[in-house]
Parts: structure tokens; C-alpha cells; sequence
């Protein structure tokens, strides 16, 4: 997993609401810091909780390094709309004017994907960044993007090319040209599905899968977040889920406990399982943590388990 | 409750001291509100069960046409016409449940029809360009939309209760305040300016300010590729007149909403985000004097899995050793998840004294069939 992560320079990360995107997120942020890379988190939902999880820090529009080689910044649609209107009338006060009048409202809600465009052009943006000093390298290595949930994330990404079907001509469409370019490359940008391993999620995430390939944007492994870390053997389970479960009476006040559980994870596993062969790739399972509230000592414990996931695989292809 | 505060109903089951039973029996609109991922879209289609399975005639309306939905309640098609969900045991009770979409695209042809002064003005802002575009994506008019939509089909009389699942929102209140929102984008004042652009022009006192707007309005022109302000001129002097009878019937709706039959339900899971969300939306119904109906808690761990009274198991020697173990870690974990749930639904407590909460049992599986929904509806019911 942090493999793929780590050849990427654009990876956005979306899925279901309440799967843990912003978790997930900082801590594929933490696991590359750990590999020396520079990150830079880009939120872009307006009620995010990047700054939250990171203990209390506030996002601005510009980057802001909050722990060594870990930058985050946020993307405001009013923002960005400004600095679009900036960049034509150059007098601040005037964008601000303008942006705030009923009738620019309305105008602006006619002109689709205004908004999104101007996202990714400043995503862009960042990801080609270089360093003032050294004007060869990247100002940031990976760029990771904590992506609107579902329903938002593939109009998105599929902003430059319904741009460029709209205007095929003129000076927008030559960046519309270079944002398909950067968001189909797959040496350079990936998206990568956070989803949990329930019946519902998994669909949502295959419709979800589906609509990312057509867009055109490559797919890394699923992420399938918060699953139990505690694993019963099959025998375990046979036992477990025999009516009346068949343990010994020492341990028959704690057999419903096991029941569930063990019901719990063959539905899990059977999720998993679904979601591989649907979409050819074996998921990325990342453990339920203990604690409800996430800190950032929580997104180191998953980050922890990102690492572990990488070991294995390459455990396993060395055998 | 005193007899004498009971509203006079027609012949029900007998009254139930099961809060959410009462619910659906008192209320003619229940619009369950919550954040994403909680389970608001089945926990409004078990609603719909425990009211159709209480003899009354309920619809589960959405507005998102998702497969959740007609995974969950066993139907092919969810569409603008209500689709029966087939029950065991309700037709004799005079129940039944409907399942429809607020379709919000169609809402808006059909207001656009009505308000409009004339057949042809009608028809010009229906083909205008950007119609589309407004109608799906100017902020609030999908919501209002449904707001319209449902007010619509509470006054057919055809259903005893409606239940809403409500779009995932991070304020409540979203969709209330989509009316007006809309009425105001659609004032006279924009009007005026879109249908003349140059006005907007006059009115900046500067010669600079002028010509900077009609700079960005160019540069909106070149990013949308066809002649936009035009066409937006067109629509809004197409919709003249509409203005106000948008304005009233967003009064009906906004009245409609503070009825005494309808009531809020707020779907949250145990966890603290969620809670915390939860919190939130309450008191921003308190704030806007919306009726609240009561909380529910979905997918809390049942009670029978914790097992912490009983001796820690990992003592256990011999050929069970590795499973109790196991055994013995879940016994930490359900207590330590059950505390953590308990301090969370107590916060609900705090901040709705009064107010019904119920708790929906976490299953072992996924709910999306309807046995699986009809358990809900025991948990609501029970």
C-alpha cells in the first residue's frame, strides 16, 4: 500500500461518508513522512476535520507545515472563487464586492463546475510546485487530498474532461488539457477508496470504483478501514457459531460475545472477499482502533498498521 | 399524558406508551435528520414498518435515489410514484407503506408551470439553457424542491404519515432555509439587474468598478463557453412573477414544518463524532422552535455481548488457551466500547431530558433485507 503510495505524486482519497476518510488520509500523510517524503494535505470540504484530528490546528488557503515534513491547507470554494475574480479585475476589494452581489451568485451557480475547476487547477498547483532554492525539485513530494465523500468526488474528477468537451478552444481549455493529463497519469496520480467491510459500504464502493474508471483516473488497492483486529482461527469460528456455541463452561459466559464477533468477522471477510473479485485488486484491511476520538497519537497507530501492510506484501512476494 | 391534551384521532391500536410507536401514531410528518454514514436511510424505512405495522398508512419519502433504499425495503424501482412495499401482517390492520422519491427536477417544471404568467413564458424558461443548470445546481433548490414535493403530497390526504429521510447535511436547517434562500436569489433585484446587465453596471458609482464587473462577467462568459449573462437575463425575466408566488408557498412549507403533527427525528450513531453532530442539530432545532421527536441511536452494542461481570477467561490452560485469550480481549474491548457508548447516549439524555431515545441494537450483519429491517422496527417498537 505505502508502496503505491509512495510512487505517487496526486493521490485523492475519498469514499462513503463516515468510513474514516480523514483518518485514513493523515495517517497514509504519517506513513509517508515516516519514508522522508514531504506531504502536503489539502482538505477541501468546508466542515473537514483535518485541523481537528491534527489537535487543534486551523487551515488557511496556503500551506502550513504542522509537524516536520507534514504541511495541510484547506480549499474554500469562496476563496478560490475570489482569486478567480482577482486574477481578472487585479483590485481585491473589487473581487470582494463582486463575489458578494446576488446577481454574481446567480451567475456563477449557471456557470457549472466553476468551482471544482478552480480546485483542482490550485491542486495542480501544488502538486508542481517547486522550492524557491532548488528550482528543480518539488516543493512537496505527495500531495494528498482528503476528497469530498462520494457523491462530489467523480464530478470532480471529472471536471477537466466535461470542460473540454464544453470548450475544446480558447485559454481555459489548454488547462482543462493539462489537468486531464495530471489526473490520468498513473506514474503521477491515483485515487485511493476508503470503505468498511459492510454489505452497504461495499456497493456504494463498487458504484463508487466504477465511476472513477470511466472518469479515467487510476485506482490504488481499497482501503477497507476499521476491521476488528482480533481474528478467530476457522475452528474458532465453527465452535463460536455452533447453536449453543461449544466452548467449555469456563468460558461459556463470554460465548455470546464470541458469537457475535465471529458473525461479524465471516461478514467481513465475506465483504472483503467481494470487493477483491469485483474489482480484481486484494483491499487494504486497516484495524478498528480502540479509541473513539481521534488524536494524533490514533493516526500514528494506523499508520503503523499502513506500514505493516506494505511489509507483508512484500513478505509474501519474497516468498 | 392527561386525556384532556390528547388530540382527538380516529381509531388506531391502542395507544402505546412506546415512544416511538406514539410517534408514529401522533404525527402526520416525521423528517429524520443526521449526518452521513449513521443509517438515517434505513432507520427512516423501519419507521415507515413500525407505522404501517400500527395500522396507518405510511410513505417513506428520499431524496436521494440511492440503492440503499430499495435494497433495504425490497423494491425494484424508487421513482416520482410511490412503489408499495409488500408486508407480512399489515393489510388487515389497514396499514401500508410506499416508498417515492421527492423528485426534485420535476418539482421545478411543474412550479414553473404553475407560476408562470403564461403558457409561453412557461415553455421559454423550460427551454432556457441554464434552466437545467439552475434547477439542479443553484444552492437549496434541490432542497426546497423536495420541501415543495412533500408539502404537495401531504395535502393529497392519500397518507395518514410521511417520514422523510432527509439529505446527509452538516446543519440541520439546510433544507428549511433552501426557500428562502431561493426566493432571495430570485428577488426583484436580481432580476431586474440580469434581465438589463448594464444596470449592474450604472449602479457602481466608479467608472473602474464598472469596467472591472464587466470584465469578471466576461471572463465568466469565456469560461462557460456560450453567452451566459444572456441567457441567464432570459431565464430570470422568464421567471417574472414567479418571484412571489415562490416566496408564499415557501411560507406554507416553513408553516407546514411547524405543525403540531410533524415532528423531527435525529439519527446519530454512539460514537463521539457523531454524537457531537448529533448535539449540534438539536440545538439548532431548539434555536429555530422546530418540534423535536426524540433520538435514535443506531448500531449500539448489545447488551448481551458484554460480558464483564463474568471472570477474565485468559487464565484458561490447555486446548482452549488461544481462544480464551481471544475471548478475553473482546471482554476488555465490548467494556471498554460499552462505557465509551453509555457516556455518549448520556449526553443525549442531558440535552433532551424529556425527549425519547431509542436504541438500536448493532447486528452481526449488515442490514439491507427487509427481515433484517422488520428487526429494526422491533427495536423502535419494542
Amino acid at each position: 500500500m505505502l508502496g503505491d503510495l509512495l510512487h505517487r505524486r496526486l493521490v485523492f482519497v475519498t469514499g462513503k461518508g463516515g468510513v474514516g476518510k480523514t483518518a485514513v488520509t493523515l495517517a497514509l500523510a504519517a506513513a509517508a513522512t515516516r519514508a522522508r517524503r514531504r506531504v502536503l494535505v489539502v482538505e477541501v470540504n468546508p466542515h473537514g476535520r483535518v485541523g481537528e484530528y491534527l489537535g487543534g490546528v486551523t487551515l488557511g488557503p496556503e500551506p502550513v507545515e504542522v509537524a516536520p515534513g507534514l504541511s495541510v491547507a484547506a480549499i474554500e470554494p469562496t476563496v478560490i472563487l475570489e482569486e478567480f475574480a482577482l486574477r481578472i479585475l487585479r483590485i481585491r476589494a473589487l473581487a470582494r464586492r463582486l463575489l458578494q452581489s446576488q446577481t454574481f451568485r446567480i451567475v456563477a451557480a449557471a456557470a457549472p463546475g466553476i468551482d471544482d475547476f478552480l480546485t483542482l487547477v490550485r491542486i495542480a498547483g501544488w502538486e508542481d510546485a517547486r522550492t524557491g532554492l532548488q528550482r528543480r525539485r518539488h516543493r512537496f513530494d505527495l500531495v494528498l487530498v482528503d476528497a469530498p465523500a462520494t457523491g462530489h468526488s467523480v464530478p470532480l474528477l471529472a471536471t477537466p474532461g466535461s470542460l473540454l468537451k464544453m470548450l475544446p478552444f480558447g485559454p481555459l481549455a489548454g488547462t482543462a488539457r493539462e489537468l486531464a493529463l495530471l489526473l490520468s497519469d498513473p506514474e503521477r496520480t491515483a485515487v485511493a477508496v476508503v470503505t468498511r467491510a459492510e454489505e452497504m459500504a461495499v456497493n456504494e464502493t463498487l458504484e463508487l470504483s466504477s465511476a472513477i474508471m470511466r472518469v479515467g483516473v487510476p485506482l490504488l488497492p481499497t482501503i477497507v478501514n476499521a476491521v476488528a483486529p482480533l481474528r478467530f482461527s476457522r475452528a474458532e469460528l465453527r465452535r463460536l457459531l455452533k447453536e449453543p456455541p461449544d466452548v467449555p463452561a469456563s468460558l461459556r459466559p463470554h460465548a455470546a460475545a464470541g458469537a457475535f464477533s465471529a458473525a461479524r468477522q465471516r461478514a467481513a471477510e465475506r465483504e472483503i472477499r467481494r470487493l477483491g473479485r469485483a474489482l480484481a485488486t486484494s483491499p487494504v484491511a486497516l484495524p478498528l482502533l480502540a479509541t473513539q476520538r481521534f488524536t494524533p497519537a490514533a493516526i500514528d497507530e494506523l499508520a503503523d498498521a499502513i506500514e505493516r501492510v506494505g511489509t507483508r506484501r512484500r513478505a509474501r512476494a519474497v516468498a | 399524558m392527561i386525556e384532556s391534551q390528547r388530540r382527538p384521532e380516529p381509531a388506531r391500536p391502542v395507544e402505546s406508551s412506546r415512544p416511538f410507536a406514539r410517534l408514529v401514531d401522533r404525527h402526520r410528518l416525521l423528517l429524520c435528520v443526521g449526518s452521513g454514514g449513521v443509517g438515517k436511510t434505513t432507520t427512516s424505512a423501519a419507521l415507515g414498518v413500525v407505522a404501517a405495522r400500527r395500522g396507518r398508512r405510511a410513505a417513506v419519502l428520499t431524496i436521494d435515489p440511492a440503492r440503499r433504499l430499495k435494497d433495504s425495503l425490497g423494491i425494484d424501482r424508487l421513482d416520482g410514484e410511490p412503489h408499495r412495499v409488500l408486508l407480512a401482517d399489515v393489510a388487515a390492520r389497514g396499514g401500508s407503506l410506499d416508498a417515492m422519491l421527492l423528485d426534485a427536477k420535476r418539482t421545478f417544471d411543474a412550479l414553473i408551470r404553475r407560476y408562470a404568467t403564461s403558457e409561453a413564458a412557461a415553455e421559454r424558461v423550460l427551454a432556457n439553457r441554464i434552466y437545467d443548470t439552475i434547477s439542479t445546481a443553484l444552492a437549496g433548490s434541490q432542497e426546497y424542491m423536495a420541501m415543495e414535493r412533500l408539502h404537495a403530497i401531504a395535502s393529497e390526504e392519500r397518507y395518514d404519515v410521511l417520514i422523510v429521510d432527509t439529505p446527509p447535511t452538516h446543519h440541520a436547517l439546510d433544507f428549511l432555509e433552501a426557500p428562502e434562500r431561493l426566493a432571495a436569489l430570485l428577488s426583484s433585484r436580481a432580476a431586474a439587474i440580469l434581465q438589463n446587465p448594464s444596470l449592474i453596471l450604472s449602479r457602481e458609482s466608479s467608472r473602474l468598478a464598472q469596467a472591472a464587473l464587466a470584465a469578471v462577467l466576461r471572463g465568466l462568459e469565456r469560461f462557460t463557453g456560450f453567452q451566459l449573462l444572456r441567457d441567464v437575463g432570459e431565464f430570470v425575466a422568464g421567471m417574472e412573477g414567479f418571484s412571489s408566488g415562490f416566496q408564499s408557498r415557501a411560507n406554507e412549507v416553513a408553516l407546514f414544518l411547524r405543525r403540531h403533527d410533524t415532528a423531527f427525528v435525529l439519527v446519530t450513531t454512539p460514537e463521539a463524532a457523531r454524537v457531537g453532530e448529533t448535539l449540534a442539530f438539536h440545538r439548532e432545532l431548539m434555536r429555530a422552535g422546530l418540534p423535536f421527536g426524540g433520538f435514535i441511536v443506531n448500531r449500539v452494542l448489545p447488551a448481551h455481548v458484554v460480558s464483564d461481570s463474568a471472570p477474565d477467561p485468559s487464565r484458561e490452560t490447555g486446548a482452549d488457551a488461544a481462544l480464551a485469550r481471544k475471548l478475553a480481549l473482546l471482554r476488555a474491548r465490548f467494556h471498554a466500547l460499552a462505557t465509551a457508548e453509555r457516556a455518549e447516549i448520556a449526553q443525549l439524555e442531558r440535552a433532551a431530558p424529556d425527549a425519547p431515545i431509542v436504541e438500536i441494537p448493532l447486528q452481526a450483519d449488515e442490514p439491507t433485507s427487509l427481515r433484517t429491517l422488520a428487526l429494526i422496527a422491533d427495536a423502535l417498537d419494542g
